[in-house]
């Protein structure tokens, strides 16, 4: 898996991953959230277009960042989920957690 | 001369996996918790895959597929992380993984030498976690939800054998 921040203004940051957020690799895409977060970056974008698959770690992951995120006062929004991805959102009642959008633009417009 | 009962009973023990009917395709992977591991995981579910495309009619669409190819990394992950010693590396963690493409269905038969399961399979999976937030404790119920038999046994040989299959048609 890869991972890159890019941040925005504002507190605003999209996070990219790519490859595989399964139960290898989600202790790392978890710390980045968090020291995202830490850093100052409270509204997170975390753009799944090109992770190829998720797993119940990699959800896992993504819950740590929204928690990180709304302690600080911000949220972690989710982008461009694919189909597998949408499939175990949907299976642990997670997309009703987390906001989805079709696109990075609209994440972060939607802040 | 018949051999006696105990001899036939070690053969048992060491016997391969064994299907209902004859699969059409197999492919086995002895895999370590790594990223080249999971790299043959997936690997080998895509040749599978191939596979029943050219050999099987009307062989189910991707979001099937993704929803084995789902369990499967489930219960490798609850292989690697929960039946070797906390001390033990990622390259030690391993798991034999079969997979047999039949006319009708999937299975995946996963295997390790790892401590026994602690607790019963059907304990260990009533409920995802109450807590939606809860950060981890999903896997073994989204990977039964997505299968339509997982199986859990301890062999004598001492070994962890678990069984997944799921059917082309619900």
């Amino acid at each position: 898996m890869q991972a890159t921040i890019e941040s925005q203004q504002d507190g605003h940051a999209v996070v990219r991953l790519a490859g595989r957020l399964d139960f290898l690799s989600s202790g790392e895409a978890r710390q980045r959230f968090v020291e995202a977060v830490a850093s100052g970056q409270r509204a997170l974008v975390v753009d799944l277009g090109e992770v190829l698959f998720i797993d119940s770690s990699g959800l896992g992951a993504l819950i740590g960042g929204l928690k990180a995120a709304r302690q600080a006062g911000g949220d972690l929004r989710i982008a461009r989920a694919g189909e597998q991805a949408r499939s175990v959102l949907s299976l642990t009642s997670l997309d009703r957690v987390f906001r989805m959008y079709d696109t990075v633009d609209d994440a972060l417009a939607a802040f | 001369m018949r051999s006696p009962r105990s001899d036939r009973g070690q053969n048992r023990d060491v016997e391969p996996p064994r299907f209902q009917t004859e699969p059409i395709a197999i492919e086995e992977r002895e895999i370590a918790a790594t990223a080249a591991g999971l790299d043959a995981l997936h690997g080998a579910l895509d040749r599978l895959w191939h596979c029943g495309e050219t050999r099987t009619p009307a062989f189910p669409d991707q979001r099937w597929r993704f929803e084995f190819t789902t369990a499967v990394v489930e219960i490798v992950a609850n292989i690697v992380r929960h039946a070797y010693p906390v001390e033990a590396e990622n390259t030690a963690r391993t798991a034999r993984l079969t997979f047999a493409l039949l006319a009708d269905r999937v299975e995946a038969i996963l295997t390790d030498r790892g401590v026994a399961l602690s607790g019963d399979l059907a304990d260990l999976t009533p409920e995802p976690p109450a807590d939606v937030l809860e950060e981890s404790g999903r896997g073994l119920a989204i990977a039964r939800s997505l299968l339509d038999e997982l199986t859990y046994e301890r062999r004598p040989d001492g070994t962890n054998r678990w069984r997944l299959m799921k059917r082309f048609a619900p």
